[in-house]
């Protein structure tokens, strides 16, 4: 083993290797930083490039590049509220209220601390698991996956913030929205109506960027603020060492993250995507005071940075030591050993274990560089926070749409995300938490999947209480669902504080949002009436029996509330204006107008004339910034698009009306 | 500038151009402007064609269709620079949705992917592209097998007695599945098919649990790990290989499985007679039309006759190609078979000549398992 780590090591600082590997770091920290690229698309960019490479080489760029996205994906996370990619969806939680407070250069301190410790902790504890690695992984069959995602569904507890009820709504909403599609054990459609784009399901990527991005943007051009609140006081040193020091002081919980992200890493099918908001969840439930969670609680931004760059390491493992990849980023790793004539499998772990500690080292090495850099960056990149907002948002508009499009290169994706987008405001303007949505999107698919091969292959009932490791699992849902149950019995402190997700108080924006889902899922109930076999309705039949008396409930609850300042606030036009005010409502519509005026424009005449002419329409009537800043913003989106995302990326671009 | 309290910058950050710079800057490096070029030159000098792929990068098509682009360009007269797209989604069929409707028919726009022949068979929806009226450029065939493991079935023959047998796949629509449980049920095998599987890595994952029993798997998941984990460890025997065959019902094993036995075979060895029966004329029927041709490489309809000629000759030079060949061999072990541009036609054509009785019998066959 120290021999295979000593000769792994030999190869990884082998001269050319060393320079490939920063020119993945380089490449990695700028497809990380831009939202809705991520890892797996800067390794689809980067394959063809290894195709002439020595194998070792080859991997320290991907690699390089591979693990470092995870790091810094947080700069869209903790300055914009957006997730730069799947990975750093939980660290918009207490990122960007940590960067409204003026303290994002303490919130990159922590990160990237942490991220290299994740990314050094996870190769470490990677590299001491390999002996055992085999029966932890055939430990886990179907039933323990299905429980897996049941246990990270009960993370909704800690996820939906005032009200629980609420939360557990918005993730059936979630689970729901897994169904749309070709049903993995059937092959039958389901939820598609017609249209094609949904019969792969909805991409993950559109919905998160429209769900948390848009309302943030929207939020910042209404209000014409900084991303800061504050005025900004203090030197970023400062910050960024307090960072440091955090991460220092939570050690504890820096080790149990990197411990959860490495052997989720290692179980093949639970991605990046899931290790975060389990990461989260652990953080909330472990603390003593979770009062400032979701509202600048460092300890919300150290959890999922750690284990998101600690899953990356234990990720490798069943990629290279069984040809199974857990995810696309991963699969594009397979695709690349493969091509170098190198058999997945145990050979890995005997005859080629140099080569895979290789790969270990280049992951520890990305780690502690890009966090070193992204320290030194942050002293500029803070700055952002306290930039005007009519300066922020149509670039940052142009570089969400393209993200979003970068899902599957088709109108649709825009759709879906300016749809989660008004639904992300709606959910943010009446209290309802926007990450159970995400956290079950994300678990879906795995419960259903594992739920259909789980009684197939063991029956109805009998795997629930003859498994050791399910019914271990069981026992962590049953103590995680009675602190869930405490918790939300428990007398809310601060009832006045209208700060973190799901804590503002509208009824009368709220409620509609209860009698559409209740419409909703009512109609997708007799939907599935008629779904062709058991296996095909069997899951979605279960979520709206739950959804449907859940939302009812709601309704009346929020009705109530509704009637109630209906009543007080002297009739209803007065308490509507009221309430529409409040959540800003007219220039939040006018914001959707000019996305929606995008779209027609793209359809017309194409991306390429759509999106600058957002940032010169944006730039003028919103901004009222002079013609030269317009004509040279404008022409930087531009640029961008059409070099970037056009040339550099060869993303295919809506064929327009006008020009083709 | 002061807004209310808070102070605020008021120019950008000297760092926020740097992207804009870097972009100009390597495009200009890697010279994308398209160089001018003379009249008389070859159709296809300074131009670029594009490869596209309706799966996600790092997918099996789409990495066999990577390593195609890099040998195809030297033998297309003018050598144009390829680049491969990949158009994901509607199950695989938007990529040939996007060929048969939108892309231009210039001979600039080839679409390198599965065509999942059951899919056209069954009408399953989202597909509107009509194989048969896009030029058929040239495929591969990607060979598959069937093991099982040796707890419930220690040799070929005690597969017709063994018992708790259990198949796993990952749709009933799926090739790997449909070729599956015909030739088990026609065999005459007792067994449960499991479905729900995300890919094959996942059924194998699955037999090294002991959680299903049989799998039809790619030959190069086979060589590269069912043979080194399972079967040279005693775990795993082969059973047969699906052979190539055409649509007149010609039957021909693979050469490059030559150590497994064909279907045919195999069922003559364990049975004593050969396979005939209902269910073993749809195994042949469908055998080609869903086997054969795994990726194809199809042209817009209408696109100029020459420009399908220069690519059909270029296409079958790669598969010729000594380098070609051994990126093959250092991918999967072996070369995938080609499939002739006459040869592709005709499977193409023949998904939309379906007997009543056939789609009829598909559609029972495959509603029994949903």
């Amino acid at each position: 083993m120290l021999e295979g780590m000593l000769s792994g090591l030999e190869l990884a600082l082998s001269w050319p290797t060393p320079g490939y590997l920063m020119l993945g770091v380089f490449l990695g920290i700028w497809i990380g930083a831009v939202p809705g690229l991520g890892g797996a698309v800067g390794l689809a960019l980067m394959l063809p490039f290894t195709f002439g490479m020595d194998p070792v080489p080859a991997f320290a760029l991907l690699l390089g590049m591979y693990a470092v996205t995870s790091t810094s994906d947080s700069i869209a996370s903790i300055m914009l509220g957006i997730p730069g990619t799947v990975a750093s969806q939980a660290t918009i939680l207490d990122g960007y209220p940590l960067a409204k407070k003026g303290q994002a250069a303490r919130a990159f301190g922590a990160t990237y601390t942490v991220s290299a410790f994740g990314g050094v902790l996870g190769a470490v504890l990677l590299a001491v698991s390999l002996p055992i690695i085999l029966p932890v992984i055939f430990a886990f069959g179907v039933p323990e996956f299905f429980m897996l995602a049941v246990l990270g569904l009960t993370m909704v507890g800690v996820l939906s913030g005032r009200s629980l009820l609420k939360g557990l709504t918005v993730a059936l909403l979630g689970l729901l929205l897994t169904t749309v599609g070709y049903a993995d054990a059937t092959g039958v459609p389901r939820f598609y109506f017609g249209v094609n784009y949904l019969l792969d399901g909805v991409p993950i990527i559109p919905i998160v960027l429209g769900l948390f991005g848009i309302p943030e943007l929207m939020e910042l051009a209404v209000q014409n603020t900084s991303i800061s609140r504050v005025a900004r006081s203090e030197d970023p040193t400062t910050g960024l060492l307090q960072g440091v020091k955090d991460a220092f002081h939570h050690r504890w919980l820096v080790l149990r993250c990197a411990f959860l992200g490495t052997y989720i890493g290692m179980l093949p099918g639970l991605g990046a995507a899931i290790v975060d908001w389990i990461a989260y969840g652990h953080a909330v439930q472990s603390s003593k005071d979770k009062t400032q969670f979701g509202q600048g609680d460092i300890r919300g931004v150290i959890a999922p940075e750690t284990a998101n760059n600690a899953h990356k390491a234990g990720a490798l493992i069943p990629t290279v030591a069984f040809g199974i990849p857990g995810s696309i980023g991963t699969a594009i790793l397979l695709s690349a050993l493969v091509l170098k004539g190198l058999r997945p499998g145990p050979d890995m772990l005997t005859v080629n274990l140099p080569l895979t500690f290789s790969m270990v080292w280049a992951i520890v090495i990305a780690n502690l560089v890009a966090a070193g850099l992204l320290m030194l960056l942050s002293r500029h990149i803070h700055k952002i926070a306290f930039l005007p907002g009519h300066l922020i948002v149509p670039g940052v508009m142009v570089v969400l749409l393209m993200g979003t499009w970068v899902a599957t290169n088709s109108m649709g994706d825009w759709w879906t995300c300016l749809v989660f987008g008004v639904l992300g405001y709606w959910m943010k303007q009446g209290g309802w938490a926007r990450p159970p949505l995400i956290l079950a999107l994300v678990l879906g698919g795995l419960m259903e999947n594992n739920f259909q091969l789980t009684t197939q292959i063991y029956g109805n009932y009998a795997w629930l209480y003859n498994r050791p490791v399910v019914v271990l699992i069981e026992i962590l849902i049953i103590i995680t669902f009675v602190f869930a149950i405490k918790s939300a019995l428990k007398p809310q402190g601060d009832q006045s504080s209208e700060a973190g997700e799901g804590a503002t108080r509208n009824a009368l924006i709220s409620t509609p949002l209860a009698v559409g889902l209740f419409v909703m899922f009512s109609i997708g109930y007799f939907v599935t009436l008629g779904f062709q076999g058991a296996a095909t309705a069997q899951f979605p039949h279960i979520i709206l029996l739950t959804a449907l008396p859940l939302s009812f409930w709601i309704l009346v609850k929020d009705g109530r509330a509704a009637w109630a300042s209906i009543t007080s606030g002297g009739g209803m036009r007065r308490a509507w204006n009221v309430a529409a005010d409040k959540a800003n409502l007219k220039p939040s519509l006018v914001f959707i107008g000019f996305i929606l005026a995008t779209i027609g424009i793209a359809y017309l005449a194409g991306q390429l004339v759509a999106l600058p002419l957002f940032v010169a329409g944006y730039l003028v009537i919103w901004g009222n910034y002079k013609w030269t800043t317009v004509a040279i913003y404008s022409s930087a989106a531009l640029l961008i698009v059409w070099g970037f995302y056009g040339q550099l990326m060869r993303l295919l671009f809506h064929p327009s009306i006008l020009f083709g | 500038m002061v807004l209310g309290q808070i102070r605020i910058e008021s120019k950008l950050p000297f760092f926020l151009p740097v992207p804009a710079i870097a972009i100009i800057t390597v495009i200009a490096i890697v010279g994308v402007v398209t160089p001018s070029y003379a009249q008389d030159q070859p159709y296809y000098q300074g131009k670029t064609l594009t490869l596209y792929v309706g799966r996600t990068p790092g997918s099996g098509a789409d990495l066999a269709a990577r390593v195609f682009s890099q040998f195809w360009s030297r033998y297309i007269p003018g050598e144009p620079t390829i680049i491969v797209r990949n158009l994901p989604g509607g199950g695989g069929t938007r990529v040939w949705n996007y060929g048969a409707e939108v892309a231009a028919n210039d001979g600039l726009h080839v679409f390198f992917s599965p065509t999942n022949g059951a899919a056209a068979i069954l009408k399953e929806p989202g597909l509107r592209a009509n194989f048969s009226t896009m030029p058929f450029v040239g495929g591969l065939l990607s060979p598959n097998m069937a093991y099982v493991r040796t707890e419930k079935v220690a040799s070929p023959e005690e597969l017709l007695s063994a018992e708790g047998l259990r198949f796993g796949g990952q749709n009933p629509v799926v090739r790997f599945d449909l070729l599956g449980r015909l030739a088990l049920d026609a065999l005459g095998v007792e067994y449960q098919y499991v479905t729900g599987f995300s890919g094959g890595a996942d059924v194998f994952n699955a037999v090294r649990r002991g959680e299903v029993d049989i799998q039809v798997a790619s030959l190069g998941l086979y060589r590269f790990s069912i043979e080194p984990t399972l079967v040279n460890e005693g775990l795993a025997i082969p059973l047969w290989h699906n052979p190539s065959a055409d649509t007149a019902g010609n039957v021909e094993p693979l050469e490059v499985v030559s150590d497994i036995p064909s279907y045919m075979e195999f069922y003559e060895k364990v049975h004593g007679s050969p396979p005939s029966g209902r269910i073993y004329e749809m195994y042949k029927w469908i055998l080609p039309r869903v086997n054969n041709i795994v990726y194809a490489a199809l042209l817009p309809p209408e696109t100029p006759e020459e420009r399908v000629s220069i690519l059909r000759e270029s296409f079958v030079k790669v598969t010729e190609d000594p380098e070609y060949k051994a990126e093959e061999q250092t991918m999967y072990g072996f070369s995938l078979p080609l499939v002739g541009a006459e040869e592709g036609t005709e499977i193409l054509r023949s998904l939309y000549d379906v007997p009543e009785d056939v789609t009829a019998f598909l559609e029972a066959y495959i509603d029994e398992v949903r």
